[in-house]
């Protein structure tokens, strides 16, 4: 995994999908496998977490002289 | 006052087209005496039940129309009030006709999507696909909440990890159109900074009227040319526009499109524990298979040669054996072999019959006599000797044996 925290959901899932493949097809070593195992579970928590305290955010957009632009509105 | 024809014509031609209200006017009616001359002008007559109103609309004009008008179709015609001096008329200088009521719209309808066709408007090869995970949704609808709510409700219990601009837009009347194909543009606009994923337009339902801003051409363009893929869900299931078959994909109904545009977290989260029980699974094979080799391994820390050259001496040895131990059964079974030769001579009845003695057999069944009681007078008996057999019958049976 990238040190990268930013990564998207759609690359954490992709990765995790990989890494399951990859350690399925069992030609890793012992140490290679551990590494991977570990990368694994924590893109799963990190996928999770992205369900989980996902908060959708509303935007209102506006054009005014310098072009459009988009400001924070609350809707129910 | 003495005016000359054209003098008054003049004034009267002033005073009308001076005249703010006899400029950009929208008139309803049927049209009649419909022409299109080889000029590519167009004249027609605009009635209804009381009145008749000239109009013309020239070739630079009507090239832009999105469907044929002709005599007998309800129409609403924009334009000015001009006057034609030459023959003394007023007249509507018509720039834009909108078809109006079921029939006219059903037509205009008909034709635009025929047109816009032939353009590959439609072609599928044009559809885009849609993002798995959209990060940023772009919604272009009405004011009014309905529409909006329902969309935002799917959104949230679905995939809330979002995040939404907004574009409200009046969606029916004049004018709709050129906001809606307006916010569609400035989705475009925002999104080559500020990417937008994926955009759905949508609309609650209603009449084919109320429906109308989504067949024009303003919009339809609008969502052509729009870099963003497109989600179209205009009015409910059995309605449809123009918009929608422009899209990169229709949905039947505005909460439908939000379930189109963002996947199901519940859905991921099971995904997500099925790819965890699986890396599990897989590490602890993968340990247990290294226990394994590690094993393997403190058995014999051995070089691959030196193994092969013991494997080898090993077979040796085995030959060795096998070839010791045929040999030995071998002369064991020899030895059984003769051992056996002499009991069965020493067995042989005929040893006996060469030391004197016979045997007796009864003719019919051949079974041998050794009591008095196996014959009877007159049975007949064979004798066996060394050299041949003797055939008798029984005279007499005396039990005990005598002293001769």
């Amino acid at each position: 995994m990238s040190e990268n925290e930013d990564i998207t959901f759609e690359d954490a899932l992709a990765e995790l999908e990989d890494i399951v493949h990859e350690l399925e097809e069992s030609g890793l070593t012992l140490e290679d496998a551990l590494l991977k195992f570990e990368t694994g579970v924590k893109l799963s928590r990190l996928c999770n977490k992205e369900l989980d305290d996902a908060e959708m955010r509303i935007e209102q957009l506006t054009e005014g002289e310098d072009g459009v632009r988009t400001e924070r509105v609350e809707i129910e | 006052m003495l005016y000359t024809v054209r003098e008054l014509t003049q004034y009267i031609k002033h005073r009308l087209q001076d005249d703010p209200s006899l400029c950009e006017v929208s008139v309803r009616g049927e049209i009649s005496n419909f022409t299109h001359h080889t000029s590519g002008h167009m004249y027609f007559t605009l009635k209804d039940e009381h009145s008749q109103l000239n109009c013309v609309m020239f070739r630079g004009a009507n090239t832009k129309l999105a469907f044929k008008p002709g005599t007998g179709l309800k129409v609403v015609c924009s334009g000015d009030i001009t006057v034609y001096e030459k023959r003394g008329v007023y007249q509507l200088t018509v720039w834009d006709i909108q078809p109006d009521g079921i029939g006219a719209l059903y037509q205009a309808f008909e034709q635009l999507k025929a047109q816009l066709s032939e353009r590959g408007f439609f072609d599928p090869a044009r559809k885009r696909p849609l993002p798995l995970f959209p990060k940023t949704i772009g919604i272009v609808t009405s004011r009014t909440g309905a529409v909006l709510h329902d969309i935002l409700n799917v959104i949230r219990r679905r995939f809330p990890a979002v995040r939404i601009i907004l574009a409200q837009t009046r969606v029916q009347g004049e004018g709709a159109a050129a906001e809606i194909a307006g916010a569609i543009e400035q989705m475009n606009k925002l999104s080559r900074t500020d990417p937008i994923d994926v955009l759905i337009v949508a609309r609650g339902g209603g009449s084919i009227e109320e429906l109308w801003q989504f067949n024009e051409l303003k919009v339809v363009e609008a969502v052509f040319d729009s870099e963003i893929p497109i989600v179209s869900a205009v009015g409910h299931e059995t309605d449809v526009t123009i918009c929608d078959f422009v899209a990169d994909l229709r949905a039947p109904t505005p909460s439908a499109a939000a379930e189109i545009v963002v996947p199901d977290r519940e859905q991921l989260r099971q995904q997500i524990a099925g790819h965890k029980i699986r890396l599990d699974h897989a590490i602890r094979r993968t340990v247990e298979m290294s226990r394994d080799r590690l094993a393997r391994a403190e058995r014999g820390v051995v070089h691959p040669r030196d193994r092969i050259n013991q494997l080898r001496q090993y077979l040796d040895e085995l030959t060795r054996q096998m070839h010791t131990t045929v040999t030995h059964r071998l002369q064991l079974r020899r030895k059984d072999l003769s051992m056996l030769g002499a009991t069965l001579h020493a067995l042989s009845p005929l040893n006996h019959l060469q030391r004197g003695y016979s045997i007796v057999l009864r003719a019919p069944d051949r079974a041998v006599v050794n009591t008095i009681d196996a014959v009877t007078a007159g049975s007949d008996l064979w004798i066996l000797v060394t050299d041949g057999k003797i055939g008798c019958r029984v005279r007499e049976i005396k039990e005990g044996w005598d002293h001769e």
